[in-house]
């Protein structure tokens, strides 16, 4: 009952943020953010590579990110996991993208949970040649979410198990906790 | 009532940024040397708050460490979850400056991580910060 009222209150939020945030066109968004992953595919000429690139892109933009999130979002420090990922789907991914993204599938030690990205405004035009068939085309994603939250002291690994771009109905991103980082501070003498 | 040294450090103890506000007592030893300080007793201080606390902090719903008053001054800290530390001095007499701290990392968000040419954890050089910022400073009604 409490958890189903925190469900609601982080939806709550998460539209009071938004609404608040600046828009860009979403045609703007998607195409340039197209425009990055076609960059790459040129540049790099192998699909694999570009997954892999396009993941530390996301991992430099998430570490910068998040201090826009807290500042914005006022958010006081979760107690759990379980509260991180319902932060992470309802709140960050509407603040953001300007849509939410479920949580799903958690493990039973509670380390591992799935968001599922309904509609996302990245991929509103495409569509994935064979050539392209191994391409994440929003690995990003993954990277922003890994970036952020190591500036939290989490660490996490983070990747898409499933992908509507690949056929899958509906796209599913799976986040690992790794460890809970410790502040470490040597005194000098 | 006055503001004296405004710091910015990151989790890691690393000073990132400093600004004078107004000029102080004459400087006993290098800048580094009362950054390094600083940052050594805030966070024993934070720790020895965890240790000696009657109920479990966690359960709070602000910061355990807002602010330590001397007869000299008076120390104002506020600490992100992503691990920022902002700490502002000022006159012992200042009232809760939290408000103004919070406004201070939404002009490090606004003019500091966004700046693309900013590499995290880096110290800031950004013009356009330390413009706005010390703007903001002089309009708040402490400043002095």
């Amino acid at each position: 009952m409490a958890s189903l009222q925190t469900a609601r209150s982080h939806a709550k939020a998460g539209e009071a943020i938004w609404a608040k945030m600046d828009k860009i066109s979403a045609e703007l968004f998607a195409m340039t953010y197209g425009a990055i992953v076609v960059q790459l595919l040129k540049d790099f000429e192998d699909v694999e590579t570009v997954n892999v690139e396009l993941e530390k892109m996301g991992y430099n933009i998430g570490m910068r990110l998040v201090d826009e999130f807290l500042a914005k979002s006022a958010i006081v420090s979760c107690h759990n996991f379980r509260e991180t990922a319902e932060v992470i789907g309802k709140i960050a991914f509407k603040m953001f993208l300007g849509t939410t993204a479920e949580i799903t599938n958690w493990s039973t030690d509670s380390r591992q949970f799935s968001l599922l990205v309904g509609d996302n405004p990245l991929i509103d035009f495409v569509e994935l040649p064979p050539a392209y068939r191994d391409l994440v085309f929003c690995n990003l994603l993954c990277g922003v979410i890994r970036g952020a939250l190591e500036m939290v002291q989490l660490k996490v690994e983070c990747e898409f198990v499933r992908d509507v771009l690949r056929g899958d109905e509906v796209s599913e991103i799976r986040v690992r906790l790794l460890e809970i980082l410790q502040e470490q501070y040597q005194e000098e003498e | 009532m006055v503001f004296y040294l405004l710091v910015i450090f990151n989790r890691q103890g690393k000073c990132l940024f400093t600004m004078e506000c107004n000029k102080r007592r004459t400087k006993k030893g290098k800048p580094e040397q009362e950054q390094k300080l600083m940052f050594g007793l805030l966070h024993s201080l934070k720790s020895f708050v965890n240790r000696i606390t009657p109920r479990p902090l966690d359960q709070l719903e602000s910061e355990p460490l807002n602010s330590f008053v001397t007869k000299g001054y008076k120390l104002h800290y506020f600490e992100t979850l992503s691990g920022l530390r902002f700490v502002l001095t000022t006159d012992p007499t200042v009232g809760n400056l939290q408000e103004l701290l919070r406004s201070v990392y939404a002009l490090y968000v606004e003019y500091v991580s966004k700046n693309p040419l900013y590499q995290v954890g880096d110290s800031v050089d950004c013009q356009l910060f330390v413009s706005k910022l010390s703007e903001y400073m002089r309009a708040h009604p402490n400043f002095g």
